[in-house]
């Protein structure tokens, strides 16, 4: 890369099980407001502002196609450049990057945003299977992750108990995180014990369903370090698809994360995450994933991310803190995940994290899209 | 060998996917305004002046947030622009076809403002750019709180 891309600020909204107060476009200028606040930014034509909006949401879930016209208006999307991608908030960073990469423009707005209270996540998840095929199944995201994490769990001896480790150290994060939706004190037993969605997976080992929107603005270097005195680069970007047919898949293993964290790592200059990156923010819809994906991103061998866990390795206070802020387990809305994901990451490089705080210069984040992560994006950060 | 041709298959199915959305408290003012009051409210951007309706949080040009400054319109309006529909269309709210043919339009409220809405006069030489329409409201008893408490505007003698 011959000029850095910087992110400037970012902004979310507390994530809450239900926002009937405020209809989307009320629910995104809650996080673009704060951010030209922040910023001192105003949406321009002539290169001194915001020139451009990415926006991620997705038409089965706000129930109208072309879901970005509602926010076009709190995006500065009437009569400029607007465009939407509907798979996770960090494929719509990844194209913001790109439009500045390009050279076509110097500042991006990017946003997020999802209400999953105002309709069924199973049905919306359904209509995303194959409609001659898999959807008069009746299939959805929960059955097909238990699907994988029995099979992760058959094939490398992962537990149940290493499983919900998970969402007991992510709930407890989550205390320390203001934005947090249902941070908790929980005992293994407690995951154990909460009652069964699909076999092995938990009403606790499931995010919770969550309404909210995240947004963030990047900048071109020479722009980014006049907006911010703690511009956060992004060093590198990679991602990676998997089969349409869960059939297709080894689901034990997920070679698709790991292929997107080599090509992220490769424009990054990482040899050994573990050792040059200091946080991670993944995106764990099902308490399993988060060991699954700690080995896609090489962290631990395969079949280990269990042990890794019990390690305390990935503890708040441990050497390779993942998901300080609570995860997506204590409640982020999908599509929104991965950016939020980008966002904390984004705090604990510019030394804003709070009580959730940690020692890092470089920081990880990594969205997904699909049924199983079927589509995975890694983006490496530093300040 | 010859191959015998094989069958199409088909498949239908329905989807039905629940929403419940909310109006949010710009939208939600003026819906409570049509079925308490049968009247139409707007808001304001501050600094074109523009009128906002419907009522919204920020005005899209200007990209500032709207003032909390209300404003009555119409009832009565000026058709701007019209179609006339000649297939029939579910309507979303009731899932039953509307009979056409039927004419859409674009009305200026009187104080200014745009609505989209159906007219009475289904007759082609009866309807012209510029004539002056007035909405009929649902009795109250069955008003919920949408544009659809409106039935249509008809055509007024001034």
């Amino acid at each position: 890369m011959s000029e850095r891309i910087g992110i400037v600020a970012v902004a979310q909204t507390k994530y809450q099980k239900s926002r009937p107060d405020v209809r989307e476009s009320e629910l995104v200028y809650e996080v673009v407001e704060k951010l030209l606040t922040e910023t001192g930014l105003r949406f321009t034509d002539d290169g001194t502002g915001i020139d451009a909006a990415v926006t991620c949401s997705h038409d089965h879930w706000d129930g109208v196609t072309i879901s970005s016209w509602p926010i076009a208006d709190v995006t500065g999307g009437h009569l400029r450049p607007e465009e939407k991608v509907a798979e996770d908030g960090i494929f719509a960073a990844y194209y913001a990057f790109i439009q500045i990469l390009s050279g076509h423009y110097d500042v991006v707005l990017v946003t997020a945003h999802t209400k999953e209270s105002q309709t069924s996540k199973n049905l919306i998840e359904n209509s995303s299977f194959d409609p001659v095929y898999h959807q008069m199944l009746g299939l959805d995201y929960t059955m097909c992750a238990a699907l994988q994490a029995k099979r992760y769990m058959y094939k490398y001896g992962i537990t149940e108990e290493q499983c919900a480790r998970v969402v007991v150290k992510n709930k407890k994060n989550a205390c320390k995180n203001p934005n947090a939706q249902e941070p908790a004190e929980l005992e293994i037993g407690d995951v154990l014990s909460s009652r069964p969605l699909a076999y092995p997976i938990r009403y606790l080992d499931k995010k919770p369903t969550s309404d909210g929107a995240c947004a963030m603005i990047l900048a071109r270097e020479e722009k980014a370090k006049k907006l911010t005195d703690r511009p956060v680069w992004i060093e590198g970007v990679g991602s990676c698809y998997e089969g349409y047919y869960i059939g297709d898949r080894e689901l034990g293993d997920c070679e698709n994360l790991i292929k997107a964290a080599k090509s992220a790592y490769r424009m990054a200059g990482i040899s050994d995450p573990k050792k040059e990156i200091g946080v991670f923010e993944i995106s764990e819809e099902y308490s399993y994933q988060e060991l699954l994906w700690t080995e896609g991103l090489g962290l631990c061998d395969k079949g280990r991310g269990g042990t890794l866990i019990e390690s305390g390795a990935t503890a708040l206070d441990g050497e390779i803190p993942v998901n300080p802020s609570g995860g997506l387990l204590s409640g982020v809305p999908t599509n929104v995940a991965g950016l939020s994901r980008v966002a904390e990451a984004v705090i604990q490089l510019q030394g804003k994290g709070g009580d959730r705080q940690v020692s890092a210069r470089k920081a990880l984040a990594q969205g997904m899209c699909g049924p199983c992560g079927q589509l995975q994006c890694v983006m490496v950060l530093g300040i | 060998m010859a191959e015998k041709s094989l069958e199409q298959v088909k498949i239908s199915i329905r989807v039905e996917i629940p929403y419940l959305w909310t109006a949010g408290k710009y939208l939600a003012r003026l819906y409570n305004e049509i079925k308490e009051n049968e009247r139409f409210v707007a808001n304001k951007c501050p600094k074109c002046g523009r009128i906002l309706f419907p009522p919204r949080i920020v005005c899209g040009r200007c990209h500032v947030r709207a003032s909390d400054e209300w404003i009555e319109l119409g009832p009565r309006g000026t058709v701007k622009d019209y179609t006339i529909v000649y297939y029939s269309m579910k309507d979303p709210s009731t899932g039953k076809p509307r009979p056409e043919p039927y004419p859409h339009a674009v009305i200026v409220l009187d104080g200014g403002g745009l609505i989209q809405h159906y007219l009475e006069e289904t007759d082609p030489e009866k309807l012209r750019v510029g004539m002056r329409v007035e909405p009929v409201f649902k009795p109250k008893s069955e008003r919920v709180g949408h544009p659809t408490d409106i039935r249509y505007f008809r055509t007024v003698e001034e």
